[in-house]
């Protein structure tokens, strides 16, 4: 790993892990009880996430198997960057 | 597995609030939200459950709730199988609701500043005497000044006599601390009895 973080927007949480889990955004919804409208809209964010209710907020990170209390302490919003992460190469190369 | 509701969501932040001796007020900077939205919430008028994600765990965090299990409603309900889930249900048709109150020491005086301890449920007051025993015993040596090589007991729950000046507790109880040394410190507790109509 390197010592690179990346910040990673509401959005980018919900679909790296959507991905992750190879679920469709479709999938997603039925299993967290919105409309796909509503789960769309919610990938596009960048934060204001949490301005959802707790109901909602809850049932999404839990249908993508998040942890509520790891997104309170914003526990996804930085991520760290692998080491063969093209920007790390880049990043070693300037150095 | 079926889910009972046990507490009320306003019971749950009471409570934590006054087990960390939080006012009002201190909760509400903590959790940077204005006092009188904290203090709907514990009215009742707000519910955590439906307001932000972000005002329920900045307010939740400051009262030391653990954010993923209150969103699952662990704080409020109680899993039962189907074995507990008839003795569930008793607790919501017949069931009373006893909510335990500390006193400064004489339960006559100070009365608003009273701190809710402990809720518990049972069919009468026989049936929580028990429990109420244990929680007032417990509560007395979480108290600060009682923490080292204090020991507690309580008497049983009394009822309170109609000509004593305090009106709300139908129960008041004895807690004796006493230390390795020297004198004992005497508590009262008050006891408010709540029939179980209205919840669900």
């Amino acid at each position: 790993m390197s010592d690179i973080l990346r910040v990673v927007t509401d959005g980018g949480m919900l679909i790296e892990q959507r991905e992750k889990l190879g679920l469709t955004q479709e999938e997603v919804a039925t299993k967290a009880g919105v409309t796909l409208k509503q789960y769309q809209s919610y990938e596009k964010m960048e934060f204001g996430f949490s301005s959802k209710s707790m109901r909602i907020v809850n049932a999404v990170l839990t249908a993508l198997e998040l942890d509520p209390s790891s997104y309170a302490d914003a526990k996804y919003a930085l991520k760290r960057l692998s080491d063969d992460d093209p920007i790390v190469q880049i990043c070693k190369q300037i150095k | 597995m079926p889910k009972q509701l046990l507490r009320e969501e306003k019971d749950v932040l009471i409570e934590a609030r006054q087990k960390l001796d939080l006012t009002q007020q201190q909760v509400a900077d903590k959790a940077r939200v204005a006092m009188q939205h904290y203090q709907a919430f514990e009215r009742g008028t707000r519910k955590l459950s439906s307001s932000s994600f972000w005002t329920a765990s900045k307010i939740l965090q400051a009262l030391g709730l653990d954010v993923t299990t209150f969103a699952n409603g662990g704080y409020c309900m109680l899993e039962t199988n189907e074995e507990h889930g008839r003795k569930a249900e008793g607790i919501n048709k017949n069931m009373k609701k006893y909510k335990v109150f500390r006193s400064f020491g004489n339960l006559d005086r100070d009365i608003k500043k009273h701190s809710l301890v402990a809720v518990e449920y049972g069919a009468d007051i026989y049936a929580v005497t028990d429990t109420l025993i244990k929680a007032v015993t417990d509560d007395v040596l979480g108290i600060e000044k009682y923490q080292n090589g204090y020991t507690s007991v309580a008497y049983a729950p009394e009822p309170v006599d109609s000509n004593r000046r305090v009106k709300r507790y139908a129960y008041s109880m004895m807690a004796v601390v006493s230390p390795a040394y020297g004198e004992n410190d005497l508590i009262d507790y008050g006891i408010i009895e709540e029939t179980g109509e209205g919840r669900d």
